[in-house]
């Protein structure tokens, strides 16, 4: 009697465990309002998340860009996309920079000349319009390339083409950014298979992957599978099943860092694709951190479109290479905890400015801002990211990425004549720290020197510790103040 | 630069309308001169790359790819598409049906020549009223955008007016003094009409309707003239009596009017959606027509019987011009089946 309650209980308890744990991996799946009654896919988040960009078919024919808005009430009514990406008999599958800035997109047809069917386009989102329409020939085939990807770092993309020498109907290829394009695709073989692969998508931890594929073994027609990216291969291949996979076709899986929600395509019963939102996103992407921030006019406070370049600075490298908006002066970009950045705005006209900031390992936060102000040239001045030794004038070499930004600012504007100035904290005698001042600024000079800057144009100055930016209380404050500053001098 | 941009641009049209014309046989016009304009600004030395950048072109136009679908959805899939389309949630069924009923505002006019200052006929020149109407349709969706829809309907055309007149009337002294009365008529006519009309959607929302509306009479006009004597209190009015009445009814039963009428109707309608099956259509439209309410006429015009000579004084009108068009106001339900 005793064993036979026993496993009653086990089977109650078994049921119980079975019901938390079905509600706990619930994942609610539901169409967007702005679906039409034609295909809508290839949904692709700005990176703060308040801008989706799709495609739709006007008529159930013509596919264009559309943009919604997040709003307190949803979703705003779907806009179409402003400015000449449209401009084609059909286009949509787009790619985004993390700063929403700068869009690869496919096109067939396009008023911009192209290498025969469907192919991949650039724009630039210049004064809130798309333009500058540029066929991408270094990517591009004769046959069928679209449905580009972006990593959050704009350095790596993925599309998709059915060119000669792919495993069997659509493959997904790579490429990476060179300083004048793209270099040339490489079949990803570790993705592909003899079936079709479609509309690849790399997220924010540039890490998870998702695409969709009819390849054998999935629950029918098209279905999302996810793999990890690691360098220029991927693994871990493996389809991420029920809720989201179904006997449907699904396409176009992605995701907003650091959100819950995902977003797809599925075909429904009509048989057109409708943008589905699942909510909690069953396969997210590693939490990533985003730097993120308004560049202004110093002077008159006006948001301002600028180059904003963001360094490791222990490595040297640029993590990102982005543009602020024109109209609003927002960036964004993704940032991986544990290391020291600097944030760098440039723009013609203006004196560039850099900042550091160090994100620690534990950091827990998901968004640090860094607002920005740039000063006119004429009489503009900016403290440079110059790091030296203790008591010493040598470069660090974390200075390496600033100095050569002002060699690029000095030849951009050749008319331009600055003084370096050098300052100190409270440690040490009057006389030790302005020479220790001059020398650095000084050193400072002697590096452009070297790289072909005239003698004239270049002045020098210690101040040691007479203009300390703010009180020396403490280390924190000693060492804003042991800065060389760069001032406009003509 | 501009010019070669232009072209390009020029060139792109073309791309477009060929493949809208690919079906008619006619592209190659296109082709030619497509081929024309793209070498105005590449110039001839890459004639062979141009023939087979549009030799692949061409190719690729059949084949009618997008960016999703390499192949595009094939012969097969499009249809099925195409017929799922047809019976999908939101309406894309191309056939629907429905009824609608509204309310005539009629405005009637027409030319009287030849009338008396003050004449008690000119009340006639002109009328309006408001009447129903009620009918059924059947609307077949074209494309999301366009569809025909052809509606049956009884539609009831009253009108009215009232209007002062100074008549000549006998006095108790038998001179001939002047009457004012007060002229009023309405008449009342029913048409079954036929209105077959293109359907353009400007937007989800809104929509316009516009084609020939056919109006054939239904049973009698009538229309009814009541004259009052406002003053004097004690006048001879034509036969009439003094202190008898005051008030002269004549009804005509079966007014002569055109039994056939053919017009335009334009309507602009607002759709709001109950279910995906059934939507409520608030509509505003305005029927011209060009077909006249009734024939020319001439008839004697005697207000200034006394005195206008020689006696008897009348005085001959030409009618004609008669026009009544109508805006119309309703509210339908589509059904989707």
């Amino acid at each position: 009697m005793k064993k036979i309650n026993l496993i009653n209980l086990a089977i109650l308890l078994f049921c119980f465990a079975g019901f938390v744990s079905a509600q706990a991996q619930k994942v609610e799946i539901s169409p967007v309002q702005f679906n039409t009654d034609a295909d809508d896919f290839g949904s692709v988040l700005s990176q703060n998340g308040r801008f989706m960009y799709f495609t739709t078919a006007i008529s159930g024919e013509k596919q264009k860009v559309f943009t919604v808005e997040r709003t307190s009430g949803g979703w705003s009514i779907p806009k179409e996309l402003g400015g000449d990406v449209n401009d084609a008999t059909q286009a949509g599958a787009v790619a985004l920079t993390p700063d929403g800035q700068y869009m690869i997109f496919s096109a067939f047809e396009q008023s911009v000349q192209g290498l025969g069917r469907t192919d991949l386009f650039s724009a630039r989102k210049i004064d809130g319009n798309w333009k500058e329409i540029r066929n991408l020939s270094e990517l591009n085939s004769s046959e069928f390339d679209a449905q580009p990807t972006l990593s959050s770092d704009g350095q790596t993309l993925l599309f998709v083409s059915d060119r000669d020498g792919g495993t069997g109907g659509t493959d997904i290829y790579m490429s990476q950014r060179t300083k004048t394009g793209w270099t040339k695709p490489v079949n990803v073989v570790q993705l592909n298979s003899p079936s079709e692969e479609m509309t690849p998508v790399i997220a924010a931890d540039n890490k998870t992957t998702y695409f969709a594929s009819n390849r054998v073994g999935g629950s029918g027609g098209f279905d999302i599978y996810t793999g990890v990216k690691s360098g220029n291969s991927f693994d871990n291949i493996k389809n991420i099943q029920s809720p989201i996979n179904t006997s449907a076709d699904e396409y176009s899986y992605t995701s907003l860092a650091n959100s819950t929600t995902a977003y797809f395509s599925r075909v429904n019963v009509y048989g057109d694709l409708d943008i589905m939102m699942a909510v909690p996103n069953p396969f997210p992407s590693e939490p990533v951190l985003i730097v993120e921030g308004i560049v202004r006019d110093a002077s008159s406070k006006d948001p301002l479109g600028s180059d904003i370049t963001i360094t490791d600075l222990k490595t040297g490298g640029k993590v990102a290479e982005l543009r602020s908006d024109d109209i609003s002066g927002e960036y964004y970009a993704t940032l991986t905890a544990g290391r020291i950045y600097s944030v760098t705005a440039s723009k013609l006209g203006y004196v560039f400015y850099s900042e550091r900031f160090e994100v620690p390992p534990s950091y827990s936060g998901n968004t640090i801002t860094k607002n920005i102000s740039l000063y006119p040239i004429a009489n503009g001045s900016t403290r440079l990211l110059i790091f030296f030794d203790y008591n010493k004038s040598d470069l660090q070499d974390e200075s390496t990425p600033e100095l050569e930004r002002i060699i690029e600012f000095l030849r951009e504007n050749p008319n331009t004549k600055v003084s370096f100035e050098g300052h100190t904290d409270d440690v040490g005698t009057d006389d030790f720290n302005d020479k220790l001042s001059e020398k650095r600024a000084n050193s400072v000079r002697q590096y452009l020197l070297q790289a072909g800057i005239e003698t004239v144009r270049v002045k020098t100055k210690g101040f040691g510790k007479r203009k300390p930016l703010i009180e020396n209380k403490d280390e924190d404050s000693r060492a804003q103040n042991r800065r060389v500053e760069m001032k406009i001098t003509n | 630069m501009e010019i070669k941009k232009r072209i390009v641009k020029l060139n792109y049209y073309l791309v477009i309308i060929k493949k809208r014309l690919i079906n008619f046989n006619i592209f190659n016009i296109f082709n030619l001169l497509q081929y024309f304009l793209t070498n105005l600004w590449i110039g001839m030395k890459n004639k062979l790359t141009l023939l087979m950048l549009l030799f692949s072109s061409i190719v690729a136009y059949s084949q009618d790819e997008d960016v999703l679908r390499p192949k595009g959805r094939g012969i097969n899939e499009e249809e099925q598409y195409r017929n799922r389309r047809s019976s999908s949630k939101t309406g894309k069924n191309p056939w629907s049906y429905g009824v609608e009923v509204g309310s005539n505002l009629n405005l009637f006019s027409q030319s009287m020549s030849g009338l008396q200052q003050d004449s008690r006929l000119s009340v006639f020149e002109s009328g309006s009223g408001v009447s129903p109407f009620i009918g059924v349709f059947l609307d077949y969706a074209l494309t999301d955008e366009t569809g025909i829809q052809v509606k049956l309907a009884y539609d009831q055309k009253d009108f009215s007016n009232s209007k002062d007149a100074i008549l000549d009337a006998i006095g108790e002294d038998l001179s001939v003094v002047d009457a004012f009365v007060t002229g009023d008529y309405a008449t009342s006519t029913l048409y079954l009409t036929f209105t077959p009309q293109f359907r353009w959607n400007i937007n989800q929302d809104f929509f316009l309707l516009a084609g020939p509306t056919i109006h054939f009479k239904s049973g009698k006009a009538t229309q009814k003239f009541t004259e009052t004597i406002n003053s004097p209190d004690d006048v001879y009015y034509f036969l009439g009596t003094p202190n008898q009445t005051r008030t002269f009814v004549s009804n005509a039963d079966n007014l002569e009017i055109n039994s056939t009428r053919v017009g335009l109707e334009f309507d602009l309608g607002y759709k709001y959606m109950f279910t995906p099956e059934l939507t409520f259509v608030p509509k505003i439209g305005y029927q011209y027509m060009f077909t006249t309410f009734g024939k020319d006429e001439k008839i004697d015009d005697f207000t200034k019987y006394h005195t206008t000579p020689p006696f008897p004084g009348t005085v001959p009108i030409t009618i004609n011009s008669k026009a009544l068009h109508s805006l119309q106001f309703s509210v339908g339900i589509w059904y989707n089946f």
